[in-house]
């Protein structure tokens, strides 16, 4: 198996539990109480709720909304945010976020800017290694089936990727 | 004859909004912060220094979307004083912030990050 595949899936009560946390983040407004029934009301947005398949499709929507929301710098969206790594409890559903993402208007731009940031402006080696989770996922997205499969990179700054010809 | 004169002083940048950020992030996470903090510590400064969302600050202000250097020199300022300021009150707690979950941790770093930002709002003219 490759090191770069995901190994922990979770389990319906856990993505559950993690797209309630998703939403809250994305609702909280100076330490306003949310109310459960605005949370069921989106969920239903998303179809049958007995499914986990559901469910995932919200988690998704939500993740990349949140990077959308929290999103104040281009190059950290590429260096934090979508910088998927095997360990990160997201990693699964890298893919659906980043398609997700890919959803908004101005997400092209956004991943533009970055690049242009983290291979242009002051950043050292260190610092544009971080983006590392992210031009992997960029790798894994090359080929007929993703749109997205940026080769913007410097040769042999990335380990375990081969560079663009 | 040259000696210490070739000893080369500390290595210095200018200060710029993305230093103040990396600081203010390298905080987060030495508090055990994860990628959702980032976000969230974000969201949560800017609803309390501008009353918006960082899309709305951007279209508000014509500023290019996701380029901080872009925005009004006021609201880069608002940012920087806000995040260095939050950092050293995260650099203080370091060791001290745990929880039973990340939720519980990511949440512990949001709101002293919201008291900070309700401190800095205050010092505003806006």
């Amino acid at each position: 198996m490759d090191s770069t595949t995901a190994s922990i899936t979770m389990k319906l009560p856990e993505v559950k539990e993690k797209v309630r946390y998703i939403w809250e983040l994305l609702n909280q407004w100076n330490g306003v109480v949310l109310l459960p029934e605005k949370f069921d009301q989106e969920m239903k947005t998303f179809g049958d709720r007995r499914y986990k398949k559901t469910w995932v499709k919200a988690l998704c929507k939500f993740k990349a909304m949140l990077a959308i929301e929290g999103c104040l710098d281009s190059w950290m969206l590429l260096t934090s945010t979508f910088d998927f790594r095997p360990e990160r409890w997201d990693y699964e559903y890298r893919h659906q976020i980043f398609d997700e993402f890919l959803m908004y208007p101005e997400a092209v731009e956004i991943i533009k800017t970055g690049l242009e940031d983290i291979f242009h402006k002051d950043f050292d080696i260190q610092q544009r290694e971080k983006a590392d989770g992210f031009f992997r996922l960029l790798e894994e997205r090359e080929g007929p089936n993703r749109a997205i499969g940026f080769t913007t990179r410097f040769a042999g700054e990335i380990s375990g990727v081969r560079t663009a010809a | 004859m040259l000696g210490k004169s070739q000893e080369l002083g500390p290595q210095r940048k200018r200060v710029d909004g993305a230093t103040v950020f990396r600081r203010f992030t390298d905080s987060v996470k030495a508090n055990g912060g994860d990628e959702d903090c980032y976000s969230k510590v974000v969201i949560t400064e800017t609803n309390e220094l501008f009353g918006c969302g960082v899309r709305e600050l951007y279209k508000a202000t014509g500023g290019k979307p996701n380029r901080r250097d872009t925005l009004p020199h006021e609201a880069q300022q608002a940012y920087m004083v806000n995040e260095t300021l939050s950092a050293y009150e995260l650099e203080r707690m370091e060791g001290t912030i745990g929880g039973e979950s990340q939720k519980d941790v990511n949440e512990k770093i949001d709101a002293v990050v919201r008291e900070q930002s309700k401190q800095t709002r205050k010092w505003l003219p806006w």
